[in-house]
């Protein structure tokens, strides 16, 4: 029973080949960052840079980026500078030639003189894509839903929301800009507030597709 | 009454039918008194015969003239003999000597053939002449002679010149330069054939007028192919629809975003409207730049290139079959037949 049970699943397992495409990214932008627990206003923003990389297997891409950079504060207040990273990754799926739904995870650190605090934020995202038929490139908007955040800081969030647009190109190579927007919601007495708004332009470079092995 | 009186009352009273019934009736007694050897009998009545209000057609007043002058001769009267057998000849030149009478007529008619000059055609029969072929008359001269054919129209007006032709005795005209069948009426239609003839040596000269019909049968043609269908057709124009989406989906992103940033956005922190509508403008750029491209190139250079190599193909189809159909009725046989010969 367990040797015809292998074989049945040998098929399902066996190594075939699969077209992948790869697509590098390159990009720069700005980060503007706000907080509020109530009282003044605290903000830290700077140009950020980074890149990433996308693999796509059939109707299934997986994502990942980084970028980092300085965050200023202004000197009137009493927020720190902080040196600003973040590492995202994201599994997107296709439901129909508009819409895609994708899942992933943002993991970001702001690092001051006072310590390092460190954000966790998973998060399901619906888009819906627009392609232009005249020229090649693609207006999108994504909705997205922060659940479970986890942080180090002080306070709790309890979720958050956001949302990103763009318009882009289309392989080979491909110029985009696209905007970011993220608010999070927290638990507590204190009403605190954080948004971290972002505009992005960078360049995708898809190389000619190779068939990959992948089991 | 007496049998000449009535005959003579039946000719005066009777239609063209009676007068051709009564020709036929004194060429037959004519011929019953020169088998009689009654040859001064039969002089009287082969001259009845020839008058005109007999009715008699050309070949009774030919075969009529022919027997007149053997029965001058046979009954002594060589004069006569000799005029019978001119007026013969001058109305039919192409008879042979009609040695089977014998020296004495042979002689006679010799006589009369040096006395006469005249030209005419020999046995016209009906045949289908092509502009390739051309068509053939056989005609004779008494004596050498140049002998011009003309086609003219029922009333006489020359139409075509068919050529001059230097004759002595029989001789052939061919006429190669035939008119156009389509400038022709397809049905039978009366002409002319006009012989004119001078002489080689001596001012003499003769004419002689010929009826003839011509037509042209139908021929059959290839009918011309249909135009092609719209429906055969490709659009050489996109449809500007997709340019219109194009600029909606650019302007649609570009408004979301900024609605969509400023829902989202705490106000409390600070507007984030700078951002959101700088790259919600650009969206809406790209929408607009894609209605501006898709709108100025619409047109369709494939399915317009199609669509002239499918009329082109039609034309030249449509040309060929004109060419074959024209040269059809080009090479229509043109049928002459020899028309009535009123005398």
């Amino acid at each position: 029973m367990t040797s015809r049970l292998a074989l049945a699943l040998l098929p399902l397992i066996a190594v075939r080949p699969v077209a992948a495409q790869v697509t590098l990214q390159a990009n720069a932008g700005f980060l503007d960052r706000r907080l509020s627990d109530g009282g003044a206003v605290e903000q830290q923003a700077g140009f950020i840079a980074g890149g990433g990389i996308a693999l796509g297997m059939g109707r299934v891409a997986f994502s990942l980026s980084a970028v980092g950079g300085k965050l200023r504060a202004p000197t009137d207040r009493l927020t720190e500078d902080a040196d600003y990273t973040r590492i995202a990754g994201e599994l997107t799926v296709p439901l129909a030639p508009p819409v895609a739904l994708s899942a992933g995870v943002v993991g970001s650190v702001f690092v001051t003189r006072v310590g390092a605090q460190r954000w966790i934020t998973p998060r399901v995202s619906l888009e819906l894509r627009a392609p232009f038929t005249s020229i090649p490139a693609t207006a999108y908007f994504a909705g997205s839903a922060i659940v479970g955040p986890s942080t180090n800081a002080a306070a709790s969030p309890k979720g958050g929301m956001a949302i990103r647009a763009g318009v882009a190109g289309r392989p080979p190579v491909a110029l985009f800009v696209e905007y970011q927007l993220e608010r999070l919601a927290f638990e507590g007495i204190a009403p605190r507030q954080e948004q971290r708004g972002e505009v992005l332009v960078g360049i995708r470079i898809t190389p000619r597709p190779q068939a990959s092995k992948s089991t | 009454m007496t049998r000449p009186v009535a005959l003579a009352w039946i000719l005066l009273l009777s239609p063209a039918t009676t007068h051709a019934q009564a020709a036929e009736q004194l060429l037959t007694q004519g011929r019953q008194a020169f088998d009689n050897l009654d040859f001064e009998q039969a002089a009287r009545l082969f001259t009845r015969v020839l008058d005109v209000a007999s009715g008699a057609t050309s070949s009774e007043r030919d075969t009529a003239q022919l027997y007149l002058g053997v029965s001058y001769e046979y009954a002594g009267q060589r004069s006569n003999a000799v005029s019978a057998f001119r007026a013969l000849i001058r109305t039919n030149p192409c008879l042979p000597t009609p040695e089977q009478y014998g020296a004495g007529v042979t002689a006679a008619y010799v006589e009369a053939q040096g006395g006469v000059f005249a030209v005419g055609p020999c046995e016209l029969r009906r045949q289908e002449a092509t502009r390739e072929t051309g068509a053939v008359f056989r005609i004779a001269a008494t004596r050498p002679a140049f002998v011009r054919a003309l086609l003219a129209d029922s009333t006489g007006r020359p139409l075509a010149d068919l050529g001059e032709v230097e004759a002595s005795g029989i001789a052939q005209l061919r006429w190669t330069d035939l008119p156009d069948p389509s400038a022709l009426p397809p049905q039978r239609a009366r002409y002319q054939l006009v012989l004119r003839a001078r002489a080689a040596q001596g001012g003499e000269t003769d004419e002689r007028v010929l009826p003839i019909m011509l037509s042209v049968p139908s021929v059959d043609t290839t009918p011309l192919p249909p135009p092609p269908g719209v429906r055969d057709f490709r659009p050489e124009q996109r449809s500007i629809a997709p340019a219109v989406g194009d600029l909606a989906k650019g302007l649609g992103v570009g408004i979301v975003a900024v609605a969509a940033s400023s829902v989202l956005a705490y106000q409390t922190l600070g507007s984030e409207t700078t951002k959101a509508i700088g790259v919600g403008g650009v969206i809406s750029v790209a929408g607009f730049v894609a209605f501006i491209t898709g709108s100025g190139h619409r047109t369709i250079e494939e399915n317009r290139e199609y669509n002239a190599a499918l009329r082109r193909a039609w034309e030249s189809q449509r040309d060929s079959i004109v060419a074959t159909n024209q040269s059809r009725r080009a090479n229509r046989p043109i049928v002459i037949e020899p028309g009535e010969v009123r005398r």
